[in-house]
């Protein structure tokens, strides 16, 4: 930390991103402080100035039709609101332990890699996209693409995550995560499911993400494009499985799981998530 | 502008206003413990996972080992010491010790302030419920048992 | 009968009021007025040699008052437990010229607060010379492995090359053994001979409180120390040894523990807290991190057990012959009085007429292993009752009965020549099926300790 380390904690977005522009990568942001000021304590980051977001009005939901809106700065814990996707509302349950989703946000949650990332998993899956903004631009990028590998994200130097949108999500969504903790706690491997049948219970849109593997959350398009057209319930673990892990990822290991452990677990988790969403749709 | 360089930090603690001087990377844990001298709230990992830090600040649940002190100011910030009312103890406290809930003690009372958060936000919850929020507090002495014991105990009676 | 007044009745936690409002006092809420803080530079390797180390840059961190090497320890040797006869004293307080795991201390720097004592620590460089490390207990015993050990092989037995006596032991040699009876002849007049091989990892006590002591130079030249320890004499005799100062000299004083389960009982922190106060002539605490307190603390030690078991027709143990594997880790710490332990509970609580057991404690690059909850114990446990379970599936028992069968009776022998003067296994399984709601067979039913 250097002596001339300048903190602030602005009550404006105007503000916050003027400041953005003018430190750039010299101003080091704190949301909830989970994984920032951890880094910080551990001497990881040498840091500049700092900014505080959390007294920025950007806490809030907003339901419009099957239209969500969330602010960068809601707690995960107020993402248990049942008039969310469902897939959310898991991943925000699952998270561990009443402390951690009480600081964490979901815009820090989007920067979180494994194994803290089950919202931006469940995000993944409901199509969200960011929005960026800085001081003179607001863009909207897709959450797939705003990862380019580990720890790289497409945000720029001036730009903070306002807000993060769902725009008509499908009917349908789940999410399912295996940890050693009995309730909620660290993530091992997660899947995230999103879709719509029609009457026969023909699938006619699907998205799956698996979080908690490879340092960030990926879509399995090729599980995806094969289950378009199939009726949901005569989708079977051998059809699918292969594409659920495509080759070539790197997968993390931890102190809670090794590698093979959390790829073997993918296909199981992808079969609860997708026996529970059959269920759902069988009950309708 | 609403920024400024912030060294002078005021906050409430336990309803008695409190003004430190504080670097800006402090984390709350440290300046409770060694400039405020609060010592009911403990060092067990500094990353989040144990939860033996716990406060309350303006009535939710934070670890203060992941807080900065800069952050608080201005605010409301609630150890184990500001729930006893003239040396009337929490009905949590007093179940913990009909419980007997701690065995050494150092976690204790990070999971009362913890159990005051849920209760404070959802005075009925359900076992699971309970078990799910507790999971942010670790203890290595009594297999939980005793602690969801007088959990579900204060539960029951409200 | 009579009721009794304490027996069976829940007795509160005199401590509950004082827990439950956050007074109990711990090491971490001792502190003093211009009390420095300790922070360790450690072994990034597994093994290597030391060749070069520089502390300058550390020394130039604002704050950061001394850095500690090991020229600067009286008498640079952990004794730990030697006084009551568990050695040998073999670890150094601050690494010499090797390092034997991750995480040993090498030098300890003393700073005005927490930050700059991290920062020093993070500024020292050190130019070691990686070695091959031993990781794998078996591997350290066959010829030919990387010898770690100064007195030529890598078990311990005891005496060999520490007290100059005892002829020195060999790369083969169990440290500890049990003979009883005629193993041999049992395992000729057989029906069953059956092996099973058992592996129990490493485990960590992970107390919430991490190590962490407070030592104070009092103006009279006594020091008075403040440690979580759970054993506040074996840390007066071991600072008194290390700094070579009289044991009257040092007052310990030993505040509530926060948590221990055994990792707290060797004296791991408290010599170098106690050198730097006098060094600096200041209070000094040093409070682990939890990765530290997951990373050198010690735990319990990994342990590989072979058994073989002669048995008869109608299930009766004839014979069981034993090889017990104790990885110590790096140094001894209490290892060979945990192999010793292990050892002769390789019978479990039950009739073995004959057996043949050898321990082996064995040091591999890793961080040390101690005690923990009925270490020892525990160990030979684990794999005694998986074999009972292999033997009965194997001859077509319920091990149920295979193990009623073979339960100490009152007046039976254990394998060290102990008369079994109070046995009750089998009342305390009868209980234990009761409360499992399982129900015996009557003729087991029938049976008791009694002869
Ligand atoms: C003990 C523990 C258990 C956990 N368990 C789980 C779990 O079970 N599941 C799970 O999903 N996660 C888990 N996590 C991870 C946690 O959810 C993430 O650390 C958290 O979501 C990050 O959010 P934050 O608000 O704390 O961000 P911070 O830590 O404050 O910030 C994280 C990063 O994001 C950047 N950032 C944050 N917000 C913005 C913004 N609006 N614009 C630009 N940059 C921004 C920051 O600069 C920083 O680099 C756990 C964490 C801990 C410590
Ligand atoms: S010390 Fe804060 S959670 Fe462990
Ligand atoms: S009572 Fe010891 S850690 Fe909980």
């Amino acid at each position: 930390m250097s002596a001339s380390c300048e903190v602030y904690a602005p009550s404006d977005l105007k503000t916050a991103l003027h400041l953005k522009s003018r430190y750039r990568d010299d101003l080091h942001v704190v949301a909830g402080g989970t994984l920032s000021v951890r880094l910080m304590s551990a001497n990881a980051i040498e840091t500049k100035n700092l900014m505080l977001l959390e007294r920025l009005p950007l806490s809030f939901i907003r339901v419009s039709g099957r239209n969500v809106q969330i602010g960068a700065m809601t707690r995960l814990i107020d993402l248990i609101d049942n008039r969310l996707p469902k897939a959310l509302v898991l991943a925000a349950r699952s998270v561990r332990g009443l402390s951690i989703k009480s600081m964490a946000t979901v815009g820090g949650n989007v920067f979180s890699p494994s194994p803290g990332c089950d919202v931006a998993t469940a995000l993944m899956a409901l199509d969200a996209h960011l929005t960026l903004q800085s001081m003179n631009r607001k863009r909207s990028v897709p959450l797939e693409k705003f990862y380019r590998g580990p720890l790289k994200y497409s945000i720029r130097s001036n730009e903070l995550v306002a807000m993060i949108t769902v725009r008509n999500p499908p009917q349908y969504s789940t999410f399912t995560k295996l940890t050693p903790l009995p309730n909620s706690g660290p993530t091992i491997a997660s899947v995230a499911i999103a879709l719509d049948v029609n009457k026969r219970e023909i699938v006619r849109r699907a998205s799956v993400a698996v979080g908690g593997i490879t340092t960030h959350p990926y879509r399995a398009k090729y599980v995806e494009r094969f289950m378009l057209n199939k009726k949901l319930s005569n989708i079977t673990l051998d059809q699918v499985e292969q594409g659920l892990v495509p080759k070539g990822l790197t997968i993390i290991k931890d102190a809670n799981a090794s590698s093979e452990y959390r790829e073997r677990m993918v296909p199981v988790l992808f079969m609860r998530a997708l026996n529970s969403l059959v269920k759902e749709v069988s009950r309708r | 502008m609403s920024s400024s360089k912030v060294n002078i930090i005021r906050f409430v603690l336990n309803d008695e206003p409190v003004e430190v001087l504080v670097p800006p990377t402090e984390i709350l844990l440290n300046t409770l413990r060694e400039r405020v001298n609060v010592k009911s709230i403990r060092y067990g990992c500094g990353e989040g996972s144990c939860g033996a830090c716990t406060v309350l600040v303006d009535g939710k649940p934070r670890l203060s080992c992941l807080t900065l002190t800069i952050s608080v100011d201005g605010r409301d910030v609630t150890t184990v010491e500001g729930l006893s009312k003239d040396g009337e103890l929490h009905p949590i406290q007093k179940a913990f010790i009909e419980h007997n809930a701690a065995q050494c003690g150092y976690c204790t009372p990070g999971f009362i302030l913890l159990l005051k958060a849920l209760l404070d936000r959802n005075p009925n919850p359900s076992r699971d419920e309970v078990i799910d929020s507790l999971s942010s507090n670790l203890c290595r002495c009594t297999g939980y048992k005793n602690i969801l014991e007088a959990a579900m105990s204060v539960v029951r009676r409200r | 009968m009579m009721e009794l007044s304490t027996i069976g009745k829940p007795v509160p936690n005199f401590y509950a009021q004082s827990h439950a409002t956050g007074q109990t006092q711990y090491v971490d809420d001792v502190s003093f007025p211009g009390m420095l803080w300790a922070k360790a530079f450690r072994s990034p390797v597994p093994r290597g040699r030391i060749k070069r180390i520089d502390y300058q840059k550390a020394l130039n961190v604002p704050g950061v008052v001394s850095v500690l090497t090991s020229k600067d320890v009286p008498n640079n040797l952990t004794v730990d437990l030697f006084m009551i006869g568990v050695g040998p004293p073999d670890e150094p307080v601050l690494a010499e010229e090797y390092v034997n795991y991750i995480g040993e201390p090498i030098c300890l720097v003393v700073a005005k607060d927490q930050y700059a004592a991290q920062k020093g620590a993070e500024r020292i460089e050190a130019d070691i010379e990686e070695l091959e490390p031993l990781l794998d207990p078996e591997e350290a015993l066959r010829p030919g492995a990387p010898i770690i050990k100064s007195w030529g092989h890598n078990a311990f037995i005891y005496g060999s090359g520490t007290d100059g006596a005892t002829p020195p032991g060999g790369q083969g040699r169990p440290y500890f053994q049990v003979k009883r009876g005629d193993v041999e002849r049992a395992f000729q007049s057989a029906d069953h001979v059956i092996k099973g091989e058992y592996v129990m990892h490493p485990q960590e006590h992970a107390p919430i409180e991490t190590h962490v002591c407070v030592a104070k130079p009092e103006p009279d030249g006594r020091l008075t120390i403040y440690s979580s320890s759970q054993a506040p004499y074996f840390v007066r005799s071991n600072v008194a040894n290390v700094l070579k100062m009289q044991e009257s000299k040092i007052r310990v004083i030993s505040l509530n523990v926060g948590g221990g389960f055994g990792g707290k009982v060797d004296p791991d922190i408290e010599q170098l807290t106690a050198l730097a106060a006098l060094k600096t002539n200041r209070p000094v605490k040093w409070r682990w991190t939890r990765e530290e307190e997951f990373t050198v603390s010690t735990v319990r030690a990994g342990t590989k057990v072979y058994l073989e078991d002669a048995v008869s027709r109608d299930g009766l143990i004839l014979g069981r012959k034993g090889r017990l594997i104790h990885d110590a880790g790096a140094y001894s710490k209490t290892s060979p009085y945990g192999v010793i332990k292990a050892t002769v509970n390789l019978s479990g609580p039950y009739r073995i007429p004959s057996a043949y057991y050898q321990g082996y404690c064995v040091y591999t690059n890793k961080q040390p292993s101690s005690a923990m909850r009925g270490y020892g114990a525990y160990e030979s446990t684990f794999a005694v009752e998986l074999h009972m379970e292999r033997i009965a599936k194997s001859i077509g028992i319920d091990s149920w009965e295979f193990r009623f069968k073979n339960a100490y009776r009152r007046g039976d022998v254990s394998v060290t020549g102990k008369v079994m003067e109070d046995a009750y296994l089998i009342e305390v399984m009868k209980e234990a099926a009761r409360l499992a709601n399982l129900r015996l067979p009557e003729h087991l039913l029938l049976m008791s300790s009694e002869r």
